[in-house]
């Protein structure tokens, strides 16, 4: 059977802005969500992992340092919400005739997400609610460690069903098989070499990131308390370093569970698509090593430049993954080929406003700085 | 009619939205409402000077944050996924049309959630006036993320001149987007007042609490007094069709025979009626005797009239997704001379894919999933089984043939979309219809 018997048709409306544009809107978007959702895929396994290593013993570093990475969870889970919309929406303007039919062959795991994760999310406030109490002697670190774990797991689901869909609405040989398997939306879509180091590849990142940004906390901590700090720095960097070395060779497997022609693409230094790959793996290098170093050092300038620097590797490699998207999709579909009408006006009215909401976060971060006059008060 | 069709047993698709929905609504709703209620509930206690009614309000502010940070918003991108599963074609001609209005949305929403967090984390940390501040800022925000989305909600319903100029402004400043966001606003201080009183109920200081319990009740006079002016508004402006079907309804509905969109008319009313009765009675009148128990049969009552408003806007909306351009299954107004002159099946790729044997009764199914399952199920919500009953075949044929849309008299106008078929595939769905007593019992 010809795939676009049953490839959807783009609807008879064009698109509302130039193709670049939107397409810079995806890739952005979901840089500003990948961000915040490593840190809490990350940093829910990290300190329920260090809330269990350090139970016996609530006076050491490690159990602050917990402390400080679960209090912050609750704000980049709502970050990571907020955030996903932006490539929600792009990916459903641009590729939805693959994603709306891939999500709707897994129906029922995919609208489970939503379950996952109010239940995820509110395991993050119960720990700071209930489980954190005023007196530390109280507190039970199984209990916090077993919380963090299930919201933990429970987002590990959520990125899985995630991995999952993104990869199946690459396949339409695949759909027609899953869909007479069942049309009530009881399919996930596991056969596919790519799933296991894929989804390996973004998790290990995801511990990778929360850890360095257990380091970036400790720059911030430095100040009022030097040891903690310094503890914070060392620990992060270190982790960040020993598990990004390891991506090396996950990435490499996954690189290798690609199509023959996309691994030859990627490799070949030729063109865009191959030159951001190599700056990736540049840039992994360098972040790597000055991670070794503000492990050995606990310099919150070293720890800095590693951070900054793993930004920067984060990017390429969520252009990486849109490069690779976007080859997967070509035989499939165009969206190059969609009319377009730009609504200029929205279009001015939307940058404004973006401009304006920064003016305005700005301003927020300014205004709700502990005020010494009012804590006098 | 482009992609494959998500079954979903019993309750149908249409009830997945619907119940997501519903929980969704009522919870933002509360999410702007429940702004303006911190801002003023804030105000006051630094008016009043009250330390007790400010550790009210901060108290108050947790579960603001708990509720709708986090059910809030996940519950709005569960609207989104179940949407697109349901129905897909109108979903992506409203993202297609309005991709950038939704970005909007999205700033807007950054800013309500980011100022959220700022507010609840800085109680006790900065000066009064600018914790004040920001609780008005909020509040703005969160009006502005709702003065976007109202423009594509009323849109699906009233899309004004968007059909003939495919502008966005047309689409969006529509008939029924300045009423519809007036009504809206004074129910989401209704709500803001219905949580509210949950948390006030649970103060032990019974002066404090007799206070709050009756400052709370207060928030429901809006509605009270302008919901009625609001939504006779709101109604005068919804397309005509739409509003005859609810009067014969409410005329017939003497006789027992009265339509969907009357029962959901009524039992707004009625559930609307019992909150507003029941605020003044209760926590205004008698606030020392309202307890937090009576509290929760309070919101369950508000939850029941927000489900039934939001069935009511939804029913007034068939047969279309979005008005007069696409239905309900998907077909765009515009498909279906085509698709009656050319045939469905041959059009619709899943339909076809699908189905491989292609005898009568399996096109006759093919057509019933994808033309009649945006709102019946076999043997559930609006069963066909039911209401097909004893029908044979021929008497369906021409129950199909009378909602040709070129027949002026089809009662069933302004609730269902016309057959989008040849003749030889109407007789295969009645056929199918037909057989559906038969086969599955």
């Amino acid at each position: 059977m010809e795939l676009s018997s049953i490839i959807p048709n783009y609807q008879p409306l064009p698109l509302p802005a130039p193709l670049w544009l939107l397409t810079t809107l995806l890739i952005l978007g979901f840089y500003l969500h990948v961000l915040p959702m490593n840190v809490i895929l990350g940093g829910t396994f990290l300190s329920s992992f260090m809330f269990f290593k350090s139970a016996h013993d609530k006076n050491s570093r490690m159990y602050e340092a917990a402390k400080t990475m679960a209090s912050i969870l609750p704000v980049f889970v709502s970050f990571t919400i907020t955030q996903g919309i932006v490539p929600l929406l792009f990916l459903q303007l641009l590729y939805g005739p693959m994603f709306y039919t891939s999500s709707i062959i897994m129906a029922v795991p995919w609208i489970g997400i939503i379950a996952l994760l109010i239940v995820a999310y509110y395991g993050c406030y119960f720990v700071i609610y209930r489980l954190f109490k005023q007196d530390q002697a109280q507190e039970n670190a199984g209990a916090i460690g077993l919380v963090l774990l299930i919201s933990c797991v429970l987002f590990m689901l959520i990125g899985f069903t995630f991995s999952s869909n993104m990869l199946l609405m690459t396949h339409p040989e695949k759909w027609l098989e899953y869909y007479n398997h069942s049309s009530n939306g009881l399919n996930f879509h596991l056969n596919d070499p790519q799933l296991i180091p894929r989804y390996l590849h973004f998790f290990l990142s995801a511990i990778a990131v929360a850890s360095l940004f257990m380091g970036y906390l400790g720059t911030r901590k430095i100040a009022n308390d030097h040891e903690q700090g310094t503890w914070m720095i060392k620990k992060g960097a270190s982790l960040f370093s020993i598990i990004t070395s390891l991506q090396i060779g996950v990435g490499f497997f996954f690189l290798f569970s690609l199509p023959r022609d996309l691994v030859r693409q990627f490799m070949s230094g030729e063109g865009l698509m191959s030159w951001i790959f190599f700056a990736s793996l540049a840039l992994s290098a360098v972040s790597i090593i000055l991670g070794y170093t503000a492990a050995s050092s606990g310099n919150p300038k070293h720890l800095r430049a590693t951070f900054h620097t793993t930004l920067l590797v984060i990017l390429t490699m969520v252009l990486n993954r849109h490069f690779l998207r976007e080859a997967l999709l070509s035989p499939y579909i165009k969206p190059e080929t969609l009319k377009i009408q730009p609504q200029w006006d929205l279009l001015g009215i939307f940058i404004l406003s973006a401009v304006g909401l920064i003016v305005y976060l700005v301003w927020l971060v300014k205004v709700s700085k502990p005020d010494v006059v009012a804590e006098a008060e | 009619m482009n992609y494959p069709i998500w079954i979903v047993p019993q309750i149908g698709g249409p009830w997945v939205i619907g119940i997501i929905a519903i929980i969704h609504i009522f919870l933002s709703h509360f999410a702007v409402g429940g702004g303006a209620f911190l801002a003023v509930a804030e105000w006051l206690a630094y008016k009043r000077n009250d330390s007790r009614l400010y550790d009210y309000v901060k108290s108050h502010s947790r579960f603001f944050i708990l509720v709708t940070t986090v059910a809030g918003a996940s519950t709005g991108v569960a609207i989104w996924f179940s949407i697109s599963l349901v129905s897909p074609d109108g979903t992506a001609s409203l993202i297609q049309s309005f991709t950038l209005a939704w970005a909007l949305e999205y700033l807007f929403f950054v800013g309500e959630l980011a100022t959220a967090f700022a507010y609840y984390y800085s109680w006790d940390k900065i000066s009064k006036e600018n914790h004040l501040l920001l609780a008005k800022w909020y509040f703005a925000m969160s009006v502005m993320t709702l003065a976007v989305i109202n423009g594509i909600l009323t849109f699906m319903l009233t899309p004004g001149r968007w059909v003939e100029t495919r502008y966005w402004l047309d689409g969006v400043l529509n008939e029924t987007y300045l009423p519809s966001l007036v009504i809206r606003l004074l129910i989401m201080f209704a709500i803001a007042g219905m949580y509210a009183l949950v948390t006030a109920t649970r103060i032990k200081d019974e002066e404090l609490r007799v206070y709050v319990v009756k400052f709370c009740a207060k928030w429901l006079l809006p509605v009270f007094f302008l919901g009625p002016i609001a939504s006779f508004w709101y109604l005068s402006q919804v397309p005509q069709v739409t509003l005859e079907t609810i009067f014969t309804g409410i005329q017939s509905s003497g006789v027992g025979n009265f339509s969907v969109l009357a029962r959901a008319l009524y039992l707004s009313l009625v559930f609307s009626g019992t909150i507003i009765v029941f605020a003044y009675f209760g926590p205004y009148l008698n606030p020392k005797g309202f307890t937090f128990k009576i509290a929760l049969l309070f919101m369950l009552c508000g939850f029941i009239a927000t489900g039934s408003t939001e069935w009511m806007r939804e029913m007034l909306r068939k047969p279309y997704v979005v008005y007069n351009y696409m239905y309900s299954n998907g077909i765009r107004k515009s498909q279906v001379e085509e698709l009656r002159e050319k045939g469905f099946l041959t059009q619709a790729k899943w339909a076809n894919a699908t189905n491989p044997v292609k005898t009568d009764t399996t096109c006759g199914e093919k057509l019933f999933q994808y033309q009649c399952m945006a709102c019946h199920t076999v043997d559930g919500y609006r069963s066909m089984k039911r209401l097909i009953g004893e029908r044979d075949e021929d008497s369906i044929v021409s129950f199909l043939k009378m909602m040709d849309p070129k027949n002026k008299e089809n009662p069933y106008k302004g609730i269902m979309p016309p057959f989008a078929g040849t003749e030889n595939e109407a007789k295969m769905l009645a056929k199918y219809l037909a057989g559906i007593n038969k086969t599955n019992n």
